[in-house]
């Protein structure tokens, strides 16, 4: 397979899995917050913006934060490389050029995810964004579970599977590390840690998962162990970076860098400890695993995707001769 | 009369550049009464497999692709050439359709402006021949020439309104005109040999035109120097404008700045 393709798949799966993220969070906010007092919610959306990595650029166009402005430029904003629309954008434009490789009903499906969010009305979903929400997370949903189902399991299939295990792992650090340390922060009878606590487990789809194992009492440390080091919870970080590895190793058999970087990295989530449960203790932890999946990227792209280090895309023309006789 | 030809082309860039696609047109014409003895291709990187086929308008085209990453793409393109004392059409008629596109507006060649003014002060005194010179004189007369006073994307009509331009710029105009009177024409890309040029003589490519009339076929002239092709002309290929028949086109990837470098050597051997 050429470079070129394996990255635009594993850029395509990437992109989905971030769009998907990036709406659940917003999702959760906006319900976690109809419970909070008033004067919290500035400092929530500021949360969200800081969760996803983008504070400095958002400074630079808005000045005030507010469920519209955090919206807007999470959702739409032309100058966010991250904003759902352009993800949707960027995973629609790879697919397209390996349209080849991946099946029929995964380019109808990131079609039509395409489709709803450039033709969505912006207006009527800043009034109401639930239902957009969902059909969203749904489309994104229909597009993994078809790369699944109708895809043959072959290397194509590995790097897209890469591509969203990885994205996925640094989601629920992220948000593990913006939601947690809040949480603890907070008095043991206070109201608002439960909220939080929940909030937590529903920004990564987990609180159903979590209550079928251990009740209704929503520990912290609990909740830190099951996000981070469930080895069966889709969404829990050491579950992702098992099956990262898994695609690795299926993709070739050297133990190349992805291979060493993710499989260390497995290990100490597999016999490690996420330790006291107190959030600075927490922050340290979840500082280095991003930084570690971070390196995992990096290696997968230097492994694979040697053409990354060339500026990808644009043709440029030669510069032509002039015909002039002396 | 033999004449040989050396054509370097090197472009440097300053950073590396990858997926480097190239066409080149430098090879001599093998007909109307020119021979092309030898043709060798040099290239920088070396051990570039050069493909070879001939385009629309009968040109040889050489043709390769750099694919991994580098910094200095060189061509060094060297003939022994032929030429025949004056242009000798043995080329089969130029079908209808031929003829139709070259009489159409192209590229470099659009009809309106400075052209169809210029086209309307000729004055067509019969046969088409005879008016074909005569555009030939006026563009000769409308023009100075001046090295450096346009550049390689500049159009006939620009040419025209500004008064100068070097032979690319010449034979431009002059195709413009003629195809407004009816004359099918084309640009002839290639090379002039002034045995009396000393410094930088002999050293660049040279583009005129021809002009096909009926009864008498293909006739070749020189808009910069008003005349017809003699001996000292070597023709490599034609087309509708310098667009069809450039020495070198190509693509690449990469974000380096690029320079261009050109060195023509024109000499008997």
């Amino acid at each position: 397979m050429l470079s070129r393709v394996a990255e635009s798949l594993y850029w395509t799966a990437r992109y989905v899995e971030r769009a998907e993220d990036i709406t659940r969070l917003l999702d959760v906010n906006f319900h976690t917050l109809l419970d909070a007092p008033v004067e919290d919610r500035g400092q929530a959306w500021l949360q969200i913006v800081q969760l996803l990595g983008d504070e400095e650029l958002y400074t630079e166009h808005f000045d005030e934060v507010t469920a519209v402005s955090v919206s807007d430029w999470v959702l739409w904003h032309d100058k966010n490389p991250n904003a759902v629309v352009n993800c949707v954008t960027l995973a629609r434009e790879n697919a397209r050029s390996v349209r080849e490789q991946i099946s029929g009903e995964m380019w109808e499906a990131i079609n039509n995810l395409f489709l709803l969010v450039r033709g969505a009305n912006r207006r009527a979903v800043s009034r109401g964004p639930s239902a957009f929400f969902e059909e969203l997370r749904n489309g994104a949903h229909l597009f993994q579970g078809t790369a699944d189902a109708t895809m043959t399991h072959g290397d194509p299939y590995e790097f897209i599977r890469l591509g969203l295990q990885l994205e996925r792992a640094a989601k629920t650090v992220r948000i593990v590390a913006s939601r947690y340390p809040v949480a603890v922060a907070l008095d043991d009878d206070d109201p608002a840690r439960v909220r939080q606590l929940i909030a937590l487990l529903e920004s990564c789809s987990a609180f159903e998962a979590f209550v079928k194992r251990h009740g209704t009492l929503f520990e912290p440390i609990a909740i830190a162990e099951e996000l981070i080091r469930s080895p069966d919870f889709p969404r829990a970080v050491r579950s992702c970076l098992s099956s990262s590895l898994d695609a690795v190793s299926r993709i070739s058999s050297d133990q190349g860098a992805p291979h060493r970087i993710l499989g260390r990295l497995v290990a100490d989530l597999e016999y490690g400890e996420v330790g006291d449960g107190s959030g600075r203790a927490m922050t340290q932890t979840l500082h280095e695993l991003l930084v570690g999946i971070h390196a995992a990227g990096e290696a997968v792209t230097k492994a694979y995707f040697s053409s990354r280090a060339i500026p990808a895309g644009a043709l440029a023309m030669q510069e032509a001769q002039q015909q002039q006789c002396g | 009369m033999w004449l040989t030809v050396e054509h370097v082309t090197r472009f440097s860039y300053d950073g590396s550049i990858n997926e480097a696609y190239t066409e080149l047109r430098l090879k001599p014409a093998h007909r109307d009464g020119q021979r092309c003895s030898s043709f060798v291709i040099a290239t920088e990187p070396r051990g570039v497999s050069v493909a070879e086929y001939l385009d629309r308008f009968g040109n040889a085209v050489h043709h390769f692709d750099i694919l991994e990453s580098h910094q200095t793409l060189g061509v060094t393109a060297r003939s022994e050439v032929w030429t025949p004392d004056q242009f000798e059409d043995d080329e089969a008629s130029p079908s209808l359709l031929d003829r139709w596109d070259l009489l159409r507006p192209s590229r470099y060649v659009p009809l309106g402006g400075a052209i169809a003014d210029l086209a309307a002060e000729v004055e067509a005194p019969g046969p088409l021949l005879g008016t074909a010179q005569a555009v030939m004189a006026a563009v000769r007369d409308r023009m100075t020439y001046e090295t450096g006073s346009t550049h390689v994307r500049t159009v006939a009509d620009e040419a025209l309104s500004a008064g100068h331009g070097v032979c690319q710029d010449f034979a431009h105009v002059m195709i413009g005109v003629c195809r407004l009177h009816g004359i099918p024409s084309r640009y002839v890309s290639g090379y002039l040999f002034d045995p009396g040029a000393t410094g930088d003589g002999n050293s660049a490519s040279h583009a005129w035109v021809d002009v096909w009339v009926p009864d008498r076929g293909w006739v070749s002239l020189d808009p910069t120097h008003d005349r017809e092709q003699t001996a000292r002309y070597v023709r490599v290929g034609v087309g509708r404008d310098y667009a069809d028949v450039p020495p070198t086109r190509g693509v690449y990837k990469g974000k380096g700045r690029e320079e261009l470098e050109v060195a023509v050597r024109i000499r008997e051997p």
